[in-house]
């Protein structure tokens, strides 16, 4: 008996132990400086340069600086460690780089720094993702100077410096060099406001604040210690939210942001993006047969939908519907075009005209992830006496499908790469290529014109050209504005800015 | 007994030639690797470029028996979305799923045979009748839905545990919890059965009638019988709790294989699932027949083959 007794008593210590050495302070974040944020899939690179995800993307403007640097809350473009930049002519820019900036390792930036990492991310050779439409219209690099670079173009790119402010980030050449360029997975080096502590795979990353960080447009740390940790199961992260283990999530379904919402601990905050979703609907035919070839019918299709409820009530968060097939906050994405309202008598009208007042059948296609909104869309055709039938796929199946010319009707999101101008929201899809379901050769002529020439109002002019003939013809019908939901800890300060992912050297304590 | 040991391995290799067909394929209709590989803001021009850079655009049986041969030659290859060697990745997260599944064995066993002797001894009683409802309850209920649950419970309302990760020996109480709970009521059933067998068997009655303490004739004599076959599935468990983490390591965010082959299917990342395929399938049989040797081993009126 007493045997037994010492037995349940060191059973006990040992389980007391064991839940001690694991629970952590439910206070940690403010008190211990230490911001606890969860991702809920694993980033294979922390640098945008190897890889383009929300997740590297986050991670990178936290670690490295890029070349030029693009207000999260305005679009605009400012010097970063290039402090100014001039045109020489339309295919040659001058970059005038920072002094005194230091990376994490103490290594000095200087041009020779710049001229690695451009001259790494330009050679073909290396096959970065979506090098073509990231970094290729860069020719060349040429140091002028310990502080002074000079970009040659191999085409006129009007939106260059949006994209130096995207991927362009620089590495420390020597550390790289010596190293090789995949010890960025494992040890990035960079000069932005937090250097990597730990890096490890299908765990998480740990930032701490980089004191020595450079006084420019981007903010310096606020806050200490940031552990990033991934969390695949959103039912985890809103546990641990509640327990008070969590100070920062994003991107939770809208219902569960709004249970969120009601717990005193938490706050809910929503931020427009540049991103937005639309219809797009076969109008060449490329599925095989189809009513929707028919511009009548596809004119019914934009009447007979709701967008001002679906982005109200669907979306919420401050969602708007569009006004034409680009974001509004966009360069060249003209405002005041004629817009085909929500009115169901109007689409019941034109099925009759075009021959289908006894109903036309169509299949919409969506990822998993929009089927709610494929939902609404057949809801509101159903009333005009459109029988749509919903085929959801995982992204990729949904992807590969669309761009196969199988799609005769699907939702989409699109987020351009976060550039603001109307030459990140139509080449994709005009421009007689794979996911081009209008195959109208003029507006691939004008959205070819207005991403290659310089000439702002000619820029303007071809733009509106072009969305007003997708507009007129309804080759897509333009939905809503994404939105995108962060919960924090009510200690947490953070205002969502136009980019879909946070800022973290924006987050800081109340 | 070599015999056996040799077309047990033939059994383990054509194992290994299936799952590995199967699940290339699966994976490959699934969906494009291509566009996933090039990223979502891809162009389709970048996407073909992706395409061709991997080798997707060669016929399927030339991509399979490309990853054939350097599996062959012991190359397991790499991710096809970080580049990192899938022996590394496998390497560096086997630990904490083997962690976790000798954990729940542990629990399985520690509690599985003691509620199974128990029930045995008092068959039809209520303790019976609570160790059956508690084996179809493990057994049926979702271990997503067990882990949800233990979550709110103990993480979230009385807050004893760690939610997720796999940081401290705290981290692992309600994975293995969860897990243990379906491994649980098929090693209780079958100490029971093998139990009641035993303890209805004429050695045992002589030794009963010859006045032999109750606890000496369940320990002595009809529990190392009974235990025969609890051993075999033991073994098998183990198998099967290597593989069957997937979910559990996904809501406890555990970083193991587990969690590894649930986001590698989601992204078709093929190296990597097929290893990770191949590993599982081989553990599993590999068990199996440690558990026949040891069972022929142990109970010589058992011969293989």
């Amino acid at each position: 008996m007493a045997q037994a007794k010492v037995t349940a008593r060191t059973l006990a210590l040992a389980l007391g132990a064991i839940l001690a050495s694991g629970i952590p302070d439910a206070a940690a974040g403010k008190r211990a400086n230490t911001l606890e944020v969860a991702f809920q899939r694993e980033t294979d690179f922390v640098d945008r340069i190897h890889t383009d995800s929300r997740e590297s993307a986050i991670l990178s403007s936290a670690i490295y600086d890029t070349l030029l640097y693009q207000d999260p809350a305005t679009g605009q473009v400012t010097g970063l460690l290039a402090k100014s930049w001039t045109w020489v002519d339309e295919r040659t820019i001058d970059l005038d780089l920072r002094e005194g900036v230091k990376f994490h390792n103490g290594d000095a930036f200087d041009a020779d720094d710049v001229v690695y990492t451009v001259s790494f991310v330009i050679d073909p050779e290396n096959k970065l993702r979506q090098q073509e439409s990231s970094f290729l219209f860069v020719k060349a690099v040429e140091k002028r100077g310990p502080y002074k670079v000079r970009l040659t173009l191999a085409r006129p790119e009007p939106v260059a410096e949006f994209l130096l402010a995207a991927r362009f980030l620089v590495w420390p050449g020597k550390y790289t060099q010596a190293q090789g360029h995949m010890v960025h997975a494992t040890k990035p080096v960079g000069t932005g406001p937090y250097r990597a502590r730990d890096v490890s795979p299908g765990k998480g990353v740990s930032l701490s604040a980089f004191e020595g960080y450079f006084a420019g447009p981007k903010p310096k740390a606020k806050i200490g210690q940031v552990n990033i940790r991934i969390l695949p199961d959103l039912q985890t992260q809103v546990a641990e939210l509640m327990a008070g283990r969590l100070d920062f999530a994003q991107d939770m379904p809208p219902d569960q942001a709004e249970n969120l919402r009601l717990n005193p601990a938490l706050k809910v905050v929503y931020g427009d993006t540049i991103r937005i979703t639309f219809l797009s609907l076969d109008a060449s035919g490329r599925a095989g047969e189809s009513p929707l070839k028919d511009e009548r019918v596809r004119r019914a299709i934009a009447h007979a939908i709701d967008r001002d409820a679906i982005a109200g009530r669907l979306v919420g968060g401050g969602s708007k519907a569009l006004a034409a097939q680009c974001h509004p906050a966009m360069n060249h994405c003209a405002q005041d075009l004629p817009r085909t309202p929500y009115d169901p008598a109007a689409a019941r009208q034109l099925l009759a005209a075009a021959g289908q007042a006894g109903g036309v059948s169509v299949t919409l296609a969506a990822s998993v992830d929009l089927k709610t909104v494929a939902e609404a869309i057949q809801g509101y055709l159903t009333a005009v006496g459109i029988r749509a039938r919903i085929e959801t796929a995982p992204l990729p199946t949904w992807r590969r499908n669309f761009l196969a010319g199988q799609s005769q009707m699907s939702v989409l999101g699109w987020g351009g790469g976060g550039i603001y101008d109307a030459s990140a929201a139509l080449p994709v899809f005009f421009d007689l290529g794979n996911a081009d379901y209008a195959r109208d050769e003029e507006v691939a002529d004008w959205v070819k014109q207005g991403a290659s020439t310089m000439d702002q109002a000619r820029r303007a002019q071809v733009y509106r050209q072009a969305l007003a003939r997708i507009a007129e013809k309804t080759y897509t019908v333009p939905l809503y504005t994404n939105t995108v939901n962060y919960v924090m800890s009510a200690e947490v300060d953070y205002a969502p800015t136009r980019v879909d992912v946070p800022v973290l050297s924006q987050i800081g304590w109340k | 007994m070599l015999r056996v040991v040799m077309s047990r391995l033939i059994v383990a290799v054509l194992v290994a030639v299936t799952v590995a067909v199967v699940g290339f394929s699966l994976l490959r209709l699934s969906g494009d690797l291509a566009a996933e590989l090039a990223g979502e803001g891809a162009t389709p021009a970048e996407i073909e470029s992706a395409r061709v850079k991997h080798g997707l655009d060669r016929p399927l049986p030339v991509q399979f028996a490309r990853w054939s041969i350097d599996l062959a030659s012991g190359d397991l290859g790499r991710s096809l979305f970080s580049g990192e060697p899938v022996a590394d990745m496998i390497r560096t997260r086997l630990p904490v799923t083997l962690k976790l599944a000798v954990y729940a064995l542990l629990v399985s066993i520690g509690l599985g045979i003691p509620l199974g002797m128990i029930a045995a001894m008092h068959p039809r009683s209520w303790i019976d009748r609570l160790s059956l409802v508690t084996a179809v309850l493990g057994q049926a209920v979702p271990s997503f839905w067990l882990a949800l649950v233990l979550i709110v419970v103990f993480g979230v309302m009385l807050r004893w545990t760690p939610i997720s990760g796999s940081d401290t020996a705290a981290h692992f109480i309600l994975p293995t919890v969860t897990l243990a709970a379906s491994s649980l009521p098929g090693l209780m059933r079958l100490t029971r059965s093998g139990m009641l067998d035993a303890l209805a068997t004429d050695y045992v009655r002589t030794a009963r009638a010859k006045g032999l303490a109750e606890r000496t004739l369940v320990a002595v004599h009809a529990l190392p019988n009974a235990l025969l076959p609890v051993l075999a599935l033991a073994a098998v468990q183990l198998g099967t709790l290597l593989g069957g983490s997937v979910i559990v390591e996904s809501v406890f965010a555990l970083d193991g294989i587990g969690l590894l082959a649930y986001r590698s299917i989601l992204r078709g990342d093929f190296p990597v699932v097929q290893s990770l395929l191949i590993f599982v399938a081989l553990a599993y049989t590999a068990l199996t027949l440690l558990a026949d040797i040891a069972n022929a081993i142990i109970d010589p009126r058992i011969r293989l083959g």
